[in-house]
C-alpha cells in the first residue's frame, strides 16, 4: 500500500489528474483506508470547488448547449429499456387459494423462471456493455480520435463524428452529431484502418435529431494499430466490406 | 396567444438545488441537465478559456457535461459540495487532453488564443498575472487571499490550477527544478485554506 509522504508528494499531480494506470489505483486505495490523507485532499478539493465558484463566467455559443442536449437525449434510456428494467412479475403476488391450481401454477412459475432467467442474462450483457462505454468514455487512458470535414475553422454546427478507443477495451464507441440524414437509398457507413486493412465499422444509424451511436466489437484489441477511421455515404443495398466513395469525416494519426 | 388565466411556462428546477438536480440527472432528467449547464457552462467555458483555444474550450466544453451526464450517480453529497467535485471532474477532463492539444499546436494546426495572453506568456508578466487573478474570480476574499500570497506559490497555483500547465512545463519556464514548483503549489494551497476557512 502507498504510504502517506508517497501520497502527500503525489496529491498535487492526483489533484491536477496528472496520475494514470497504478499509481491512481494505488491512491485511491490509500485514501479509501486512511482518513487523514482522504480529509487533507478533500481539503484541497473544497478549496478549488470554492475557487471554481467563483469564477466569472463567458457565455459559450448556444449551439454547444444544443449539442449537449441532443446528445443526452439521445443516450437517454427509451421507455421500452425502463419498463424492461421494472419488470418483476413477481411484483402482482400470487396466493395459493385453489389446490388445483396448484400444479399448473408451478408450471407456469417454471416456464416464467425460465423467461426471467433469460431476461437476466439479457440485463446482464446489457449492463456489461453499459460498463464498458462508461470506461471507454471516462478513463484517463481512452483514445479519442474527432472525425472532421477538413482543417478549416471548428464550426459547431457542422457534422462531426469521433471513434473512442482504448487498448484494454474490446470495443470500440463512434457517436456522431449534427448529421443530416443521408439522401433516399444510402446509407452513411463508418470504416477504420488496421494495419493496411480497412474495417468496416458498421452503418451509422442517425436517429431523428442527426445523431447516433454506434459499438464496434474488437476481440483483438487492435487500437494502437488504427491509423486512420472515416465515414462515407454508400449505397443502402451494397453490401460492401470496402468503402466505395470519398470520406466525409475523417482522423488520421 | 395565451389565455389571462394560463400561467407562463415555467423551468420546473428554476428553484431547485444543485443536489436536487443531480438527483433528478441520475434519472436521466435532461431538464433538469438544461438547467445545471445553464448555471455552471459559463464558469466552466471561462475556466477552460484561460488554458486552451475556443475551438477546443466547446469541445471540452460538451465533453464535460455529457461525462456529468454519465457519472452523475458518483457524486455522494455526503462526501464532499457539488462544486468541488464538479470542478474536479473538468480539472481531470482538461489535463487529459493538454498533451494531444499541445502536440496539435505544435504542428500548428488551426488555433487562436482564447485570451490576451497564453498562460506561458503570463510567467513572464508580472502585470498580466495580476490581471489573470483579478479577473478571473468575481470573489473579493478570495483575489485577496489570493494577493496575501507570496507571488511564487500564487504564480504556481494560478498557473497550473487555472492555467493549464503542467508543473513540468513551469518548472521549466522559470528554470527550476520540479520539486520547487511542487513545493510552491502545495505550501500555497496550505496557506490559501487557511486564508478562506469556508473551504475546508
Amino acid at each position: 500500500m502507498m504510504k502517506c509522504e508517497k501520497v502527500a508528494e503525489v496529491e498535487d499531480s492526483y489533484l491536477l489528474g496528472e496520475l494514470e494506470g497504478e499509481q491512481m489505483k494505488q491512491i485511491e486505495q490509500h485514501l479509501k483506508e486512511c482518513s487523514s490523507c482522504r480529509q487533507r485532499i478533500k481539503g484541497y478539493e473544497e478549496l478549488l470547488g470554492q475557487m471554481f465558484s467563483s469564477v466569472a463566467p463567458l457565455e459559450p455559443p448556444a449551439s454547444i448547449r444544443e449539442a449537449v442536449m441532443a446528445h443526452a437525449t439521445a443516450r437517454q434510456p427509451t421507455k421500452k429499456e425502463k419498463s424492461k428494467r421494472k419488470y418483476w412479475p413477481f411484483n402482482s403476488g400470487f396466493s395459493p387459494v385453489w389446490v388445483v391450481g396448484v400444479a399448473a401454477y408451478s408450471l407456469a412459475l417454471l416456464a416464467l423462471s425460465l423467461v426471467l432467467f433469460l431476461q437476466v442474462q439479457d440485463l446482464n450483457k446489457s449492463q456489461e456493455q453499459n460498463q464498458k462505454v462508461l470506461e471507454l468514455t471516462s478513463l484517463p487512458d481512452t483514445l479519442i480520435w474527432l472525425m472532421t470535414p477538413g482543417d478549416g475553422p471548428f464550426n459547431p454546427t457542422a457534422p462531426r463524428a469521433r471513434m473512442y478507443a482504448r487498448q484494454a477495451s474490446d470495443i470500440y464507441l463512434v457517436t456522431a452529431i449534427n448529421f443530416t440524414p443521408a439522401p433516399s437509398g444510402k446509407v452513411y457507413k463508418m470504416w477504420y484502418v488496421v494495419g493496411d486493412k480497412i474495417e468496416s465499422g458498421g452503418v451509422i444509424s442517425l436517429d431523428g435529431r442527426g445523431t447516433a451511436s454506434l459499438i464496434i466489437n474488437d476481440p483483438d484489441h487492435n487500437t494502437l494499430k488504427i491509423s486512420s477511421c472515416y465515414i462515407t455515404l454508400e449505397d443502402a443495398n451494397l453490401n460492401n466490406s470496402q468503402p466505395t466513395s470519398p470520406p466525409l469525416l475523417t482522423w488520421k494519426k | 396567444m395565451r389565455f389571462a388565466s394560463e400561467k407562463p411556462l415555467q423551468n420546473p428546477w428554476a428553484n431547485s438545488s444543485v443536489e436536487e438536480l443531480v438527483k433528478a440527472i441520475v434519472r436521466s432528467d435532461t431538464e433538469a441537465l438544461g438547467e445545471l449547464y445553464d448555471r455552471y457552462s459559463g464558469r466552466v467555458y471561462a475556466f477552460l478559456l484561460r488554458s486552451v483555444d475556443k475551438e477546443m474550450a466547446e469541445e471540452l466544453l460538451q465533453d464535460v457535461f455529457l461525462a456529468l451526464w454519465q457519472k452523475a450517480a458518483m457524486f455522494k453529497p455526503a462526501l464532499g459540495s457539488f462544486d468541488a467535485w464538479f470542478f474536479t471532474l473538468v480539472r481531470h477532463r482538461l489535463y487529459d487532453t493538454l498533451p494531444s492539444y499541445q502536440k496539435r499546436l505544435k504542428y500548428n494546426l488551426p488555433s487562436q488564443p482564447a485570451t490576451g495572453s497564453s498562460p506561458l506568456e503570463l510567467v513572464e508578466s508580472k502585470f498580466d498575472l495580476e490581471e489573470y487573478v483579478i479577473h478571473l474570480f468575481r470573489d473579493a476574499d478570495i483575489r485577496n487571499a489570493l494577493k496575501d500570497l507570496p507571488p511564487d506559490q500564487r504564480q504556481a497555483i494560478l498557473l497550473t490550477y487555472f492555467g493549464g500547465l503542467s508543473q513540468r512545463e513551469v518548472a521549466a519556464k522559470l528554470n527550476l527544478p520540479v520539486s520547487t514548483i511542487k513545493g510552491r503549489a502545495r505550501m500555497g494551497l496550505q496557506k490559501l485554506r487557511q486564508l478562506l476557512p469556508e473551504a475546508l
